[in-house]
């Protein structure tokens, strides 16, 4: 056995080990964990999803959550309206996600760097605006989700076990992707955008693609969020706070690695629910604000970079030299 | 007609204090290419400020913006040497922790009460061939009027403002010209944030406001930038008037709960139509 193939074993062994161990934990553990794991997830899922367009591309979508909040209120809409399982409702979730996602993301994403950023937070503003008022979403009172009879020790198992799905999903598609030439081509958007579209790479349909699936991704994490808490409402479902919270766990994490944001929304979230038990929600804010201040001062690429840099003491910057690379190799 | 001209003229005068409430953002952003997150707090900051100085020494509004030029000025210097010179892609991100961070902190001073500044002009006003403007309005918009006319002169005729200026268009020239390029950045920096609190403060005079009321004026301040676009005072002024005309006729026409939504809505409208250009809107600037 060659040493490569070793360590392939070695990397499917751990992956498998790990993704039992989750689904044994959501099965049998605690079940006060189990609902601080389902959280763990939730944001583990969304961050993955986030990280396409925004760690591979570059684009820092503070708007996730009105795709998730999408995929929230399609769920009570279609169990009010259809009377359906809540949880089957979750492919329609997804899709009129992605479509919310083509819709209110490409126009914006003809804006580059900070206009980006800030277009969608406000769009976040004016979506939340809209579900405040708007008949269809029943405005400030919220929509009730029925049709889930089971009691509810069974049910947080359930919910963690999607999370769980949707997640693995998620993150095989982060996997995956790093091995085909979209994520030579979403590195070379993030390292030079006009340079890769002058060397002819797709870069409008590769960004949409990007940030639509991420926002499918976002709406299945919203069905099964709205599921999960039988009541949702503008305020709570459209929470910026939300996008900061994915946001903050893939670039603590790492954005633009598959493995980046799993680590940071664990870390993130475990700090966040442990803080939530013992102080008062603002410095939980506070605390959030300043790690990621810290984080972005001192650790640039993200905690799941230290290791590697340490190892790696070369000091040129080895992500200019991939992109060069990566845009030859795009262009062929 | 004369519903007509009030609706106007209050556009106008509310336009005057969102192009002050906007001006920081816009000089930072057109100037140093940051984009200043923090924006929404410092102006809420601004508001509080008023409210507190008025209600310790009874400092009338107007002595406090005043007042808050040099005080938030020293606080803009901090931010520029701790958060924005560090950081590698213009601070976007260093910006936003710290704008959450700053909004926690701001929570912890103020609290979240909704809270409100009356002076001896605030439920008054000027009858003007059968129009009624009210006082507030029309104070807040000349004291507005004032600074944006100071801050214009500044830019044009001094020294230091043509420097600036020089800055903003090509950065690298500038520095081989002799223009001490890091202390410029460091001073515009903090000039916005003065700016923007002392946008704060006349804000207070006719708004009541709360911290979490930042993210709007965020929210107005980037409107502002978007429509009139960045570079000179006189691109803000544009922003600022269309964004207040626009605002005084939805509250003329449409039901209170649904001017949020027209306004973040035009918005969006804005951005798909000129997309494409914001991007080289800097390089244009100035």
């Amino acid at each position: 056995m060659s040493a490569t193939t070793r360590k392939r074993v070695a990397g499917w062994l751990v992956t498998v080990i790990v993704v039992v161990a989750a689904f044994g934990f959501g099965g049998l553990g605690q079940i006060a964990d189990v609902q601080i794991g389902s959280i763990v997830l939730m944001y583990a899922a969304m961050a993955e999803g986030w990280n396409l367009l925004g760690g591979y591309a570059g684009y820092m979508n503070f708007g996730i959550v009105m795709f998730f909040g999408v995929g929230a209120y399609t769920t009570a809409m279609a169990n009010t309206g259809w009377h359906l399982n809540p949880l089957l409702t979750l492919p329609i979730a997804a899709l009129v996600a992605a479509a919310a996602g083509a819709v209110l993301g490409i126009p914006a994403l003809r804006l580059r760097g900070h206009y980006f950023a800030i277009a969608t937070f406000i769009l976040t503003l004016a979506v939340q605006a809209l579900a405040l008022v708007a008949g269809f979403t029943n405005g400030a009172t919220g929509m009730y989700i029925t049709g889930m009879t089971m009691n509810p020790i069974q049910a947080t198992r359930l919910y963690f076990d999607l999370f769980l799905v949707l997640t693995i999903i998620a993150t095989l598609f982060c996997w995956g992707l790093q091995r085909t030439r979209w994520h030579s081509a979403l590195v070379a958007i993030r390292e030079d955008e006009d340079a890769a579209d002058v060397l002819g790479v797709p870069v409008t349909r590769y960004k949409s693609v990007a940030l639509i699936v991420g926002a499918a991704i976002a709406g299945a994490v919203g069905c099964v969020y709205a599921t999960q808490l039988y009541y949702i409402e503008p305020n709570g479902t459209f929470d910026f706070n939300i996008s900061l919270g994915v946001v903050v766990a893939a670039i603590l994490g790492g954005a633009g690695t598959w493995y980046g944001p799993l680590i940071g929304a664990v870390i993130t979230q475990l700090i966040a629910q442990e803080l939530f038990v013992h102080v008062q929600g603002v410095y939980n804010e506070l605390s959030y604000g300043a790690l990621l201040v810290v984080v972005v001062l001192f650790a640039p690429s993200g905690l799941a970079s230290l290791r590697l840099r340490r190892r790696r003491a070369a000091p040129n910057d080895s992500r200019a030299e991939n992109s060069s690379q990566t845009m030859e190799e795009v262009a062929r | 007609m004369s519903t007509v001209g009030q609706v106007i003229i209050t556009g106008v005068l509310l336009g005057l204090v969102y192009t002050l409430v906007s001006l920081g953002m816009q000089v930072t952003l057109g100037v140093l290419g940051v984009l200043n997150l923090t924006h929404g707090v410092i102006v809420i900051a601004g508001a509080m400020f008023a409210w507190d100085l008025l209600h310790a020494w009874h400092i009338t509004p107007l002595i406090s913006a005043v007042i808050a030029l040099p005080v938030f000025f020293v606080v803009g210097l901090v931010m520029h040497y701790v958060l924005v010179r560090r950081a590698r892609d213009g601070g976007l991100l260093a910006l936003f922790g710290a704008m959450i961070a700053l909004q926690s902190v701001a929570i912890l001073i103020w609290t979240t009460d909704s809270r409100s500044i009356t002076v001896s002009y605030s439920n008054s006003s000027v009858r003007l061939g059968g129009m009624a403007i009210p006082t507030d309005y029309l104070v807040a918009a000349a004291a507005a009027a004032v600074i944006l006319a100071v801050i214009f002169a500044a830019l044009r005729y001094t020294m230091a403002g043509r420097a600036v200026q020089a800055l903003a268009q090509d950065a690298e020239s500038a520095r081989i010209l002799g223009i001490n390029v890091d202390r410029y950045a460091a001073v515009v920096f903090a000039l916005g944030i003065a700016v923007a609190a002392m946008g704060g403060v006349l804000l207070a005079d006719i708004f009541p406001f709360s911290v979490q009321d930042s993210s709007q004026w965020l929210a107005y301040a980037f409107i502002v930038v978007l429509v009139g676009g960045t570079g000179r005072v006189i691109n803000a002024l544009a922003g600022g008037l269309a964004l207040g005309i626009a605002q005084s006729v939805f509250n003329q026409v449409l039901p209170l709960e649904y001017v949020d939504v027209v306004v973040y809505g035009l918005l969006a409208a804005v951005l798909i139509v000129r997309g494409g250009g914001l991007a080289s809107m800097k390089e244009r600037a100035l």
